[in-house]
């Protein structure tokens, strides 16, 4: 396998989550339904595992380098989080939502690749390196989809069909694991950085939004003690959040405020 | 009977945090404009960050511990100033992410109001104080009537307490230096990059060797017309190795030989090892109609020119310079009294002399892997391990989080309770 058979693969992983998903949700009250669908999840799950781990070896360095490349394991991981929390809370749009956008960024990576590249600079030869950028992919794939809850249930409110009062339970329960690993990405990033470049933290643009998206969640969290704020106002601040957080991963590239950013290594 | 509670009428709540948080903000921009955008940086300069940092927390201590009563000491430990304080901080970092930071070119009202250098400028430094008073009073107060349910509480507010603390208070006092050593000369004198001031070590460096290693040179097509590198979706590089080939627009190429270091006598390209010689590779090119093109490409190097290998009226195939994969700088560093120390000193791997941490910094860029020259930085942060210690805090507090999930919001926590909505 090389990232020329790319396409291929993820046309198939994608094939097997769509026909997953269309098993799951065609009878709900069918067992073996059910079940056949979890399975082929499962084993998308497992081929884009295989997929990663033999781009690892090729490429000789981790595959965490480029956009395209964290974009695979954002899939993966946002794969995995939505077959565990369905199975935990049994929302099928929940399902639906996750493995829609893992197959997504699948798909986006036929078209950008932005890979086939085994040089990596001296800078990112560090035992952090992984630690550091897998924590945050897990971080970024349970808050996505607390804020896609978030909407979902804005929605519902806007409408006025009010059917799911433990949405917000359910938010809360994403933003808890996935602000835990944010600490962590970004503690392991301060630890890194006073390593490599001789400061725990330099403002960085990189840096700055990093900052702002843990701000953000950490003031949700505070709101959300014995309902402070209004749920509604609550869930507005988790769908703020995602976009800080998407700033924080692509947006802060183009922002002539990172023009000097130590953070830019795609483009190298 | 429920009478509406007015604006100052305690205990204070949103509406008040409101006020006090834009009044902080207004201070901080008026204070910043008032210095003409001068900052805060000759104010906290050392010894004045260690009685600023005693000051600090002797108040925070008095508060806590005398002020308890008081409605507004209640207010500050509570929610909504824990979101506001949070919220101020936030909303400062959030004009350092868009605009441009460390700009000397910055003038008017930008500069003034200290939007140009955010993190030395009076509205930061407000934000952090509001931000250290709140998380510091809260914390006081469940440290007062500790129980163990409270430890993923405390722990995670002690850690963040001291990280901004050690940050804000400690920086001043950090020391970034620069050494530039030649091969087989012995250096003890570095110099501050921002004041151009010269230091002298309680150590000297000598430098033994720079090593630089590099990856295999890519090869790309670029446009004869435009000089630009074709490329789509990020393909149409390859690594050059004898024996690669790969499909790139129209054209199958492939390496037939690849010297790693080499010189040009006559047509052809030869192994050498000497100051300058540059990697080149024999290359055949055949296009989908079937033309074969073959020929030498080489990147040259300071002293060497470089070859390309024209293909069509439209491209040519070009040899990139090789990227570095690692720089290291063979050192010994003297001290009196001492045998010298002999270390391999490279990116991300520092090391400790006399509470001074060595990173590898530069080299000569232009002589590659040539270089006689390695530049090395000297940091000295006496506040580090006070930061470490909120850090590796804070990390606990995050296992912990990750551990109980939601169910930690069941632990009570000291205070005040809020009105539900």
């Amino acid at each position: 396998m090389d990232w020329g058979n790319f396409p291929v693969m993820a046309i198939i992983i994608s094939s097997l989550w769509i026909v997953g998903i269309i098993l799951i949700g065609i009878n709900k009250n069918n067992r073996w339904l059910k079940l056949s669908g979890k399975s082929l999840l499962v084993l998308g799950i497992i081929i884009l595992s295989t997929l990663l781990a033999t781009l690892w070896v090729q490429l000789e360095r981790p595959p965490l380098r480029t956009l395209g490349e964290t974009r695979l394991w954002y899939s993966v991981f946002l794969a995995a989080i939505g077959l565990i929390f369905y199975l935990r809370w049994k929302y099928y749009w929940f399902i639906v939502y996750s493995f829609f956008m893992a197959g997504l960024f699948l798909v986006l990576n036929i078209y950008m690749p932005e890979n086939f590249n085994k040089t990596l600079m001296p800078a990112l030869h560090s035992p952090w390196f992984v630690p550091h950028v897998i924590v945050y992919i897990i971080a970024y794939a349970l808050l996505g989809a607390s804020s896609i809850v978030a909407v979902v249930q804005l929605y519902y409110n806007y409408k006025g069909q009010n059917k799911q009062h433990n949405a917000i339970q359910l938010s809360d329960n994403l933003v808890y694991l996935g602000f835990s690993f944010l600490t962590m990405g970004l503690l392991f990033g301060a630890l890194w950085a006073k390593e490599a470049w001789g400061h725990y933290w330099t403002w960085d643009p990189k840096e700055t939004w990093a900052f702002l998206t843990w701000a953000v969640y950490l003031i949700y969290i505070h709101g959300r003690i014995r309902n402070s704020i209004k749920v509604n106002t609550a869930l507005w601040i988790l769908a703020m959040g995602f976009v800080i957080l998407l700033m924080c991963w692509f947006g802060v590239n183009y922002l002539p405020s990172a023009a000097n950013s130590v953070h830019t290594y795609s483009n190298a | 009977m429920i009478t509406e509670r007015k604006v100052w009428d305690h205990p204070w709540d949103y509406k008040e945090g409101i006020i006090i948080t834009l009044t902080i903000l207004l201070l901080g921009f008026t204070l910043e404009y008032s210095t003409g955008g001068a900052g805060i940086t000759h104010l906290i300069v050392y010894p004045n960050n260690i009685y600023f940092g005693i000051g600090f927390v002797v108040i925070l201590l008095l508060i806590s511990l005398f002020g308890r009563s008081s409605p507004v000491v209640e207010w500050l430990e509570s929610i909504p100033a824990a979101i506001f304080s949070i919220g101020l901080l936030l909303f400062v970092s959030l004009l350092m992410g868009l605009t441009m930071q460390y700009d000397n070119n910055a003038t008017g009202l930008i500069r003034k109001l200290g939007l140009s250098h955010i993190v030395t400028s009076w509205p930061y430094m407000l934000s952090n104080l509001f931000l250290l008073i709140t998380l510091g009073l809260i914390t006081i107060k469940n440290l007062r009537s500790f129980r163990w349910n409270k430890i993923g509480f405390i722990v995670s507010h002690v850690g963040l307490w001291i990280v901004l603390f050690g940050a804000n208070f400690g920086t001043p006092q950090m020391q970034r230096l620069q050494m530039e050593v030649h091969e087989g000369e012995i250096v003890n004198t570095s110099v501050d990059i921002s004041t151009n001031e010269s230091h002298t070590m309680p150590f000297a460096v000598k430098l033994v060797d720079f090593i630089l290693d590099e990856y295999n040179p890519k090869l790309a097509l670029i446009n004869n017309k435009s000089g630009k590198v074709f490329q789509t979706n990020g393909m149409g590089l390859m690594i050059i190795d004898s024996g690669a080939s790969s499909n790139i627009n129209e054209w199958h190429i492939t390496v037939d030989e690849y010297l790693y270091s080499s010189a040009k006598a006559g047509n052809k390209y030869y192994s050498i090892n000497e100051m300058g010689a540059a990697p080149s590779a024999f290359i055949t090119a055949i296009n989908t109609n079937g033309n074969t093109v073959e020929g030498w490409i080489s990147c040259g190097s300071y002293n060497r020119p470089y070859e390309s290998l024209k293909l069509d009226d439209n491209y040519s195939v070009v040899m990139l310079f090789p990227e570095p994969k690692e720089f290291t700088s063979v050192i010994e560093i003297y001290k009196p009294n001492s045998d010298p120390i002999y270390v391999n000193l490279k990116v991300n791997k520092p090391m400790v002399v006399d509470g001074w941490k060595l990173y590898q910094l530069s080299y000569d860029s232009k002589l590659g892997k040539w270089s006689d020259i390695s530049v090395i930085e000297l940091i000295r942060d006496p506040w580090l391990p006070i930061v470490y210690t909120g850090i590796f805090l804070m990390l606990i507090g995050a296992i912990y989080m990750f551990w109980m999930g939601t169910s930690n919001r069941k632990t009570k926590v000291d205070d005040k309770p809020n009105k539900t909505n």
